[in-house]
């Protein structure tokens, strides 16, 4: 009788060693992909960051630094995205968006993506007034 | 008594394997793009203070123009429109950090103020400093808050415009 509870203490030790083994591999496999996608998520982070710091002070379409000339944006929604992709590269889109609503956009798909919007202003040319409107960024993934 | 001690080494094992299970978890998932945050910050700072307030009269024609109308002549009456600068500008900056317009994030709170430089205090009347700002205070409170800030003015009168945003 002795015998057999020793026997069968040495065979629950065994099992939750194995269970506790199973479970740090499964965490260790989660975990590493829970890595991956982190690390994937910095490099569109850090792309959108990037094309939204060039974006708002690119000459083609702004004034000044963050300050975008609805001309500018005029004659840049017009354009084919192919157009921008030597400036900006590829798989990419923006949309200013002033803060009665006027929109202007660029590359737009209908894909999933990442975005990042930012506060900017837009100069009106016509009127010379400065108002206040928002640059959004995003990368197509 | 061998059978307790084994037992009890499991358990300190699981114990052990939950905790590195939380400490490695506690890493996943923590990527704060504070880089993000602070050209918001800076972005919405700028782009509040270069934007029209709609008004053509040279002193308040500009929401920073207003702000610092309102501490060099806090009772001067801006343009045609009956009311002082500072009420201009107040009117204005609450519209813009105002959530329906969309113009700010929700996930973010936001407080602006604005302090004389230096030696220069400016006042209604003696004991009474002007002051101003918009915008949530409690963002002040926050422990993790990131902040910008833009100078106007010339020579010793001269404004800091600071800008506080955290996350709500």
């Amino acid at each position: 009788m002795k015998g057999q509870a020793a026997i069968m203490e040495k065979i629950f030790t065994v099992f939750f060693m194995v269970i506790v083994l199973i479970a740090l591999i499964i965490f260790l496999g989660v975990w590493n992909v829970l890595q991956i996608n982190v690390e994937g998520q910095e490099v569109v982070n850090e792309r959108a960051m990037s094309l939204m710091k060039l974006i708002s002070t690119h000459p083609l379409l702004v004034k000044e630094a963050s300050m975008f000339d609805d001309s500018k944006l005029e004659v840049a929604e017009g354009m084919p995205c192919e157009g921008f992709e030597k400036l900006f590269g590829k798989r990419w889109y923006a949309e200013i968006s002033d803060i009665d609503g006027t929109k202007w956009s660029m590359c737009i798909l209908n894909e999933k993506n990442a975005s990042y919007d930012i506060p900017v202003n837009i100069y009106h040319k016509d009127t010379e007034k400065v108002t206040i409107g928002k640059l959004k960024v995003g990368i197509y993934l | 008594m061998k059978g307790q001690s084994g037992f009890v080494m499991i358990f300190l094992l699981v114990i052990l394997v939950m905790f590195i299970f939380v400490f490695m978890l506690s890493f996943v998932g923590t990527v704060r793009n504070t880089e993000y945050t602070q050209f918001y910050t800076t972005n919405l700072l700028i782009s509040i203070m270069r934007a029209d307030t709609g008004e053509t009269d040279p002193s308040c024609r500009y929401v920073a123009d207003a702000i610092y109308c309102s501490f060099i002549s806090p009772s001067y009456i801006c343009g045609t429109t009956g009311v002082t600068c500072g009420e201009i500008a107040r009117n204005t900056i609450d519209n813009y950090l105002d959530y329906d317009t969309s113009i700010v994030k929700k996930s973010f709170k936001h407080y602006l103020i604005a302090e004389p430089e230096g030696s220069w205090n400016p006042v209604y009347s003696i004991g009474n400093p002007i002051t101003f700002s918009a915008g949530d205070i409690s963002v002040m409170d926050e422990r993790r808050k990131t902040a910008a800030n833009e100078f106007v003015g010339s020579g010793l009168q001269i404004l800091n415009l600071r800008l506080f945003v955290a996350e709500s």
